[in-house]
């Protein structure tokens, strides 16, 4: 009989027969072993399982989250330190954040008007082995009760578990050490005086964490670290999908993906939009999840900042759906997290189709080959061409359906105005002063993206009266001007020099205010038809767009 | 971006300009061709007579610049992958990184699984160096085949200009100085690295240039600041990994995103 052993979300190691059908177990990679003990692989693998005791210092751990896992679970830790003591081991190195006043780095936090004093935590093996087990150590009971010790429990199985998913399974090694990783983080600051999470997990590099001269504890760090903090309710290193997603950026590294350049359309960031859709993507295929940070992301109080939200509603649902129907450009907000969703929302359907394996085969391939600067077009081509090179013309001729259907293999970035709003996410345009002295635009900074407007006949002016914020979510700084094209998206060229490049926009208008009025010089009637509108942010503090109204006299 | 000998995607280009002002008609082979509608750039007529009919590319939008090409299959000389990719890219470097230099950033052996068992292919990223000196933000990456044949590239081969100079004026730590006084926070001049800030217009020259880490709020805001190592300028910062809350430095305005 041919037996399985799967390589699931848990870690568990289990053996698969034909016939009862009584227990079945997620599984993310199936690898069916014959006779001889040669491994090759498997899809779908439907078949039932017997929990085999697991090997290693044992820990009980969610297999997902606390919300959305029955209970936990029993696993062995793998590749620790011999004998165990904590969470150190071949792969990972697992620290949580202690809270500590005097002991913690102090800044000053300079900004306009004042500044805020702050104090970092300090990281700190907080579980600790009995008797070679780590049974001891239980979910908190409440946020209060949370020092640490579960979530580096949590961290340090899963990523053992992702790191055998990439390494050994799929050949990657650039992650055959231990990597850091810290949980728990919350900052001291002096506007509230208390210890204030950030609703946030991060991939840091090597040199951000360097920093013996602030007095951090980091300088033994080995690298580079996935770092996790949270809300005041929530834990983001409980949510197994945020793991998977930082570990994934800590594989793709910080020279891939990580880009802003300018193209003829203005600044592109779509290669941080596949960085974050390729961790998607790769968390979800390996916990079976098509949406991403259930626990960490849904009902969350809304960015809260020293405990006072700062919007009004009190709850966000903010997880990634991989299966929501997302398109370019009409989806695109210029937040990599929000855009990355039209992707990953394609591998996912391209997962649909061919299934965990292949797909999964397809993306690694793919991802691989793109640069710092590759943005959809590029992305979805290496993946067509990636279904190509292992499955044939068929296959990739079905993987182009889903990057076509959603308008990703040569997406002109021209949003709708209909759109603006639609998801509840401001589009953000940077201001002059992030590309400093590297823009080579007099006096302006072109946005990620335009807009995209239809003038009816007959019309003689357009009024477009746009909300904005800025900053805190304050009333923004409007000092922009407006450039409009008939027929297509405005084309900028670059210019032989520094402040020499120019656009191909027919009509443009400055504004100090939240109103621009496009008509002609000779009051004629506007051409009917798709027009593109462009800002040009002139200020140097960052513009959000959170609606826009049209009006055609 | 726009493509172009694509089979697959030929429906779709119907009617499509490959550019505008391309000089060349579509060469023999060119699935698009034959509707008097597409014309070829000097650079996209370059890669088809350099790699053959079968060649599957894409461009910026401009037409100017390649970015990726399938349906390759080209002999390197080397003993390894990564030296085959180098040797492949030196060859082409006109083409790949519009005559700059490379330099080995990593080689990946993925186990790709398709339905008759692994697949072997070695991916070799290379990063583009002008006169020894990475180019920031530049790489290649190509593709060999188990048999160690080139068979696809993808590459960030935007212009880059002349070097304004390969020689700092500006030291490691005066470049960090610059950055606390721009942005009134710690900045580490051991950990600052000389690059070239390609240039972003067509012809202006590409800037030697301090990438400077820097750390707004520890742990959780991390920058990299890049200042000219010429004239002391700020050229330009941002976060410094994905993830990050905070996507510009807040010394003078306090932002998230």
């Amino acid at each position: 009989m041919k037996s399985f052993i799967v390589f699931s979300a848990t870690g568990i190691l289990v053996m698969a027969g034909c016939g009862d059908d009584s227990a079945k177990t997620p599984a993310d990679v199936a690898v069916s072993v014959d006779a001889e003990g040669d491994t090759t692989a498997e899809t779908d693998v439907a078949a039932d399982v017997v929990e085999v005791v697991p090997e290693g210092p044992l820990a009980r751990i969610f297999p997902l989250d606390p919300i959305h896992s029955e209970s936990t679970v029993l696993v062995g830790l793998k590749n620790l330190a011999v004998p165990p003591t904590r969470l150190e081991g071949s792969f990972a190195r697992v620290r949580s954040c202690t809270p500590d006043l005097d002991r913690g780095a102090k800044n000053t936090f300079n900004f306009q008007g004042g500044s805020i004093d702050t104090v970092s935590c300090i990281p700190e093996f907080k579980a600790q082995a009995v008797d070679g087990n780590f049974l001891h150590i239980e979910p908190p009971a409440t946020p209060a009760d949370d020092n640490g010790a579960f979530a580096e429990l949590t961290m340090y199985h899963h990523m053992s578990v992702v790191h055998s998913y990439y390494s050994d399974f799929y050949g990657i090694k650039d992650r055959d050490h231990s990597l850091d990783a810290i949980t728990n983080i919350s900052t001291w600051t002096s506007s509230c005086d208390a210890w204030t999470p950030w609703t946030n997990a991060a991939y840091v590099p090597r040199e951000g964490l360097d920093y013996v001269m602030l007095g951090l504890s980091l300088s033994d760090t080995l690298g580079d670290a996935i770092v996790f903090s949270g809300t005041a309710a929530r834990n983001f290193a409980f949510d197994t999908t945020v793991i998977y997603h930082e570990y994934t950026h800590a594989i793709l590294g910080a020279t891939r993906l990580s880009g802003v350049f300018l193209d003829d359309q203005g600044f592109n960031n779509l290669p941080g939009a596949l960085n974050e859709a390729y961790a998607d993507y790769f968390s979800g295929t390996l916990t079976e999840q098509a949406t991403v940070g259930q626990y960490a992301l849904n009902d969350i109080a809304a960015a809260d900042f020293c405990g006072a939200a700062a919007a009004d509603e009190p709850l966000e649902n903010l997880a990634r759906d991989m299966t929501a129907v997302r398109r370019c450009p009409d989806d695109l907000v210029a937040e990599v997290h929000a855009d990355s969703e039209i992707f990953s929302s394609a591998l996912w359907a391209m997962r649909e189709s061919l299934g965990k394996l292949h797909a999964d085969s397809i993306a690694i391939y793919a991802v691989l080959q793109l640069t710092e600067e590759s943005d959809f077009g590029v992305a979805a081509m290496a993946t067509i061409e990636a279904a190509r090179d292992i499955l044939g013309d068929e296959k990739a001729a079905q993987v182009a359906g889903f990057f076509e259907e959603r308008n990703l293999i040569a997406c002109e970035r021209t949003v709708p105005v209909a759109s603006v709003g639609a998801r509840e996410l401001s589009l953000r345009h940077e201001g002059t002063r992030v590309f400093g002295d590297s823009n080579p635009f007099p006096g302006y900074t072109p946005g990620y993206m335009q807009y995209e407007m239809m003038v009816p006949e007959g019309t003689t002016r357009a009024t477009i009266t746009i909300g904005a914020q800025s900053g805190f979510g304050g009333p923004a700084t409007v000092d922009i001007e407006g450039a409009f094209k008939f027929g297509g998206a405005i084309r900028y060229d670059l210019g032989q020099t520094v402040g020499g490049a120019t656009h191909d926009a027919e009509l443009t208008v400055f504004s100090n205010g939240n109103t621009l009025k496009m008509q002609n010089a000779s009051g004629a009637v506007l051409r009917a038809g798709r027009w593109a509108m462009a800002i040009h942010n002139r200020s140097s503090r960052t513009l959000r767009v959170v609606s826009m109204d049209i009006v055609f006299e | 971006m726009r493509i172009f000998a694509l089979p697959l995607w030929a429906p779709m280009l119907a009617g499509l300009l490959l550019s505008p002002g391309g000089a060349n008609a579509a060469p023999p082979g060119s699935p698009v061709g034959g509707s008097g509608a597409v014309t070829v750039t000097p650079v996209a007529g370059t890669v088809l007579a350099r790699f053959g009919p079968g060649v599957r590319a894409s461009f910026d939008p401009s037409g100017q610049y390649l970015r990726q090409a399938f349906g390759l299959s080209e002999a390197a000389a080397g003993a390894d992958a990564g030296s085959r990719a180098l040797v492949f890219a030196a060859k082409h470097a006109d083409l790949l990184a519009q005559g700059a230099g490379f330099m080995l950033l990593d080689v990946k052996s993925p186990t790709l699984r398709g339905p008759n068992g692994v697949v072997r292919r070695d991916i070799v990223r290379l990063g583009h160096t002008l006169r020894g000196i990475p180019v920031e933000g530049r790489v290649t990456t190509v593709t060999l085949n188990g048999e160690g044949r080139v068979i696809s590239f993808a590459t960030d081969a935007m212009g880059h200009g002349t070097p304004n100079a390969t020689t700092p004026t500006l030291d490691a730590a005066g470049a960090s100085r610059v950055v606390e006084t721009a942005y009134r926070v710690r900045a580490l001049p051991q950990n600052a690295t000389l690059v070239l800030m390609p240039s972003v217009g067509r012809g202006a020259s590409s800037r030697l240039a301090w990438k400077v880490p820097t750390v707004a709020i520890a742990l959780v805001a991390h920058f990299w600041v890049w200042i000219d190592a010429v004239d002391g300028r700020v050229l330009k910062h941002g976060p410094m990994g994905p993830d990050q809350g905070l996507l510009t430095i807040p010394a003078h305005s306090a932002e998230t995103r």
